[in-house]
C-alpha cells in the first residue's frame, strides 16, 4: 500500500462506494456511519472500513458528539489531485504542440 | 493476428485519474510511428532528453526542460499503432503514471491519442479501452 498521500487519495477514490460517500458528504451535511450505510446495500461495519480508507487519505474527518461519531468531507486532498491533472494536462499540451512542429519538419 | 508482448509488471492496470489529449498529425502512419518510437525524434517533442527503446520490459529515462527526471519501463508495443509505458519522477516513485500513445488513421494524416493515468494502488481492476486493444492477444491476470 502506498505511503504517498496523493496515491492514497487516488486509491481511496478508485472505489465506487467511497466515491459515493464523498459525494454524499460533499453535499454539505455530516453523517454517521449508520446513516451512510442506509444509503448503500452494506452494513455499518462495511461502511466503516470504507470510511477508514477515506480518513487515511485525508478526505474525511470525524468528530464525536456524545455517543455519535459524525463524518465530514475535507476537500483539501482533492485539490492536490486536481492539481496533478492540470499539470499533467498542460505538459501534454506543450508536448503535442512541439510534436505538431516536429511532424512538419522534413 | 496481432503479436503483442507485454512486459512483466504490467499486469497491474492503470486506475486513477487520467487525462486524455489528441492531435492529428499531417503525416502518414509510418512517419507518425517514427516520431513516437525513435529516441532522437522523441527528443524533438516529448522532452529534451529521451532514452527509450520501443521494446516491452526495457527501462526508459526522460528529462524535461524544467529538469524533472523520470524513469520508467516500456509496457506494451504494437509497432505502428501503440506504445504504452510507465514512468515516475526519480525522487517520487509513488507518483507513477501510465502513458498510452495510440495512433489511428485520420482524415489528413494520423491521429495520436495520449492517455496518462495516475497509478492508483489498491484500486479495482479496470483496463483502459486502448490498453485492452494493445494487449488483445495476451491474457493477463487481473488482480482484485
Amino acid at each position: 500500500m502506498t505511503q504517498e498521500p496523493l496515491g492514497r487519495v487516488f486509491a481511496a477514490l478508485a472505489d465506487p462506494t467511497r466515491r459515493a460517500v464523498v459525494l454524499e458528504l460533499g453535499a454539505g451535511a455530516t453523517a454517521t456511519a449508520t446513516e451512510l450505510a442506509r444509503r448503500h446495500p452494506m452494513s455499518r461495519q462495511a461502511i466503516a472500513k470504507h470510511l477508514a480508507v477515506l480518513e487515511d487519505a485525508g478526505l474525511v474527518t470525524h468528530a464525536r458528539h456524545g455517543r455519535e461519531t459524525r463524518y465530514a468531507l475535507d476537500v483539501a486532498p482533492l485539490g492536490e489531485a486536481a492539481g496533478w491533472l492540470a499539470t499533467a494536462g498542460a505538459a501534454w499540451d506543450d508536448r503535442l504542440a512541439r510534436l505538431a512542429r516536429a511532424a512538419r519538419r522534413p | 493476428m496481432r503479436n503483442h508482448v507485454i512486459a512483466k509488471g504490467a499486469d497491474v492496470p492503470p486506475t486513477g485519474p487520467s487525462i486524455e489529449r489528441e492531435i492529428v498529425l499531417p503525416v502518414p502512419a509510418e512517419e507518425a510511428w517514427e516520431l513516437l518510437s525513435d529516441a532522437e525524434r522523441l527528443e524533438e517533442w516529448l522532452a529534451p532528453e529521451v532514452d527509450l527503446v520501443p521494446e516491452p520490459g526495457t527501462p526508459l529515462h526522460v528529462r524535461d526542460d524544467d529538469g524533472t527526471e523520470r524513469i520508467g519501463v516500456v509496457d506494451a508495443v504494437e509497432p505502428g499503432e501503440c506504445l504504452v509505458f510507465r514512468w515516475w519522477p526519480v525522487d517520487d516513485p509513488d507518483r507513477e503514471s501510465t502513458v498510452e500513445l495510440v495512433l489511428e488513421p485520420a482524415v489528413g494524416g494520423t491521429r495520436l491519442v495520449v492517455v496518462e493515468t495516475m497509478r492508483s494502488f489498491g484500486g479495482p481492476t479496470a483496463w483502459g479501452v486502448r490498453l485492452q486493444a494493445c494487449a488483445a492477444a495476451t491474457r493477463l491476470p487481473t488482480r482484485a
